[in-house]
């Protein structure tokens, strides 16, 4: 009885932690929406956040003019995508210019492409901007620059990874380690396998 | 004369004590470094400025011959909305350091003359508000 109850313990233990909760070491994106299927423009590659070929999506937010955040953040993807092994395959890394005003779809892929040539950077229109931002919760704010000249993006900092089925599923502040990433891209590859 | 000389050389003697008493800058750049960049774009310079002096140390601007421009910047954030502005004056406090890091102070470099390669070398100086320069030779890494 006392080992049945013990078992019983157990099993329900396996099954609380089978259910996601800890699973992850992203932080779970809430609302987990699918993303929306705008198409975004890049060059050459324009892409829909819905249409994901199965893969596992890493996303995050910027401008080209960025010299700080955006780089920081590409780079520790270039180290991401590094440790990926096999999986390397099954995750797209998308760059999303929030800078409407300046950026083209081909500067935005220019400058995620400095960081890793299969990195792809798009640049939504003002419209899809404000479709896509909800979505992930995101914000982007535009200032005239304090010496007259030129404007000053302000931008969510997170990057989103986004599972196969589309669905916005985790959130990693900015400087995140790379490693709890790549064990999340694994962890997540192993419970939805390639169709 | 000879008192016209004297005076003279008291002249030269007192004007040759306006020239900076510490011809050497009171700071050091450790560390720095420079994000590769495309010859198009923009990147950042980073390192960590180390005062021995007795004395607070205002900095007041950047120079570098990479780019068009280079101006201090600190990376503000507001929970997860993080922007940046331009400061043009940033105090490292005596006996301390002041740190250039990603997400926080750097030097935005914008309008590159050329590609920035990794393992590469770049020049920077930073300006002390009396005028003299921390010169550095940053590490270009990816």
């Amino acid at each position: 009885m006392r080992r049945a109850g013990w078992l019983t313990g157990m099993a329900l233990f396996a099954a609380i932690a089978g259910c996601g909760g800890g699973r992850y070491e992203g932080t779970p994106v809430e609302s987990a929406l699918s993303a929306p299927g705008t198409r975004l423009a890049g060059a050459p590659d324009t892409i829909s956040l819905s249409n994901t070929g199965g893969k596992l999506t890493l996303l995050t937010f910027g401008f080209t003019e960025c010299p700080d955040i955006c780089p920081t953040t590409l780079s520790d993807w270039r180290r991401v995508r590094e440790h990926l092994g096999a999986d390397t395959s099954r995750v797209r890394f998308v760059f999303v210019s929030v800078d409407h005003r300046r950026d083209t779809p081909a500067s935005a892929a220019a400058f995620a492409r400095q960081f890793d040539p299969t990195f792809i950077g798009v640049a939504p229109d003002s419209a899809q901007l404000k479709t896509l931002l909800p979505y992930f919760d995101a914000e982007a704010v535009y200032t005239p620059a304090k010496d007259g000249h030129g404007l000053e993006v302000g931008h969510t900092t997170h990057s989103y990874l986004i599972d196969a089925k589309g669905r916005i599923s985790l959130m990693y502040t900015f400087a995140t380690e790379p490693e709890p990433i790549v064990r999340d891209i694994h962890r997540m590859v192993e419970a939805e396998p390639a169709r | 004369m000879r008192k016209r000389a004297m005076l003279l050389a008291l002249a030269l003697s007192l004007l040759s004590g306006c020239t900076p008493a510490e011809p050497k800058p009171p700071l050091r750049a450790e560390h720095a470094w420079v994000r590769a960049a495309d010859s198009s774009g923009t990147t950042a310079g980073y390192l960590t400025l180390v005062n021995d002096s007795d004395h607070d140390v205002a900095m007041v601007g950047a120079e570098t011959a990479l780019a068009r421009e280079v101006q201090m910047h600190e990376t503000l954030h507001d929970g997860a909305l993080s922007r940046m502005q331009q400061t043009t004056r940033l105090v490292v406090p005596a006996h301390g350091k002041l740190e250039f890091a990603p997400g926080g102070n750097h030097l935005m470099i914008m309008g590159l003359a050329r590609t920035l390669e990794p393992g590469t070398r770049a020049g920077l100086a930073l300006r002390i508000e009396d005028g003299r320069l921390v010169t550095m030779d940053a590490e270009v890494r990816r």
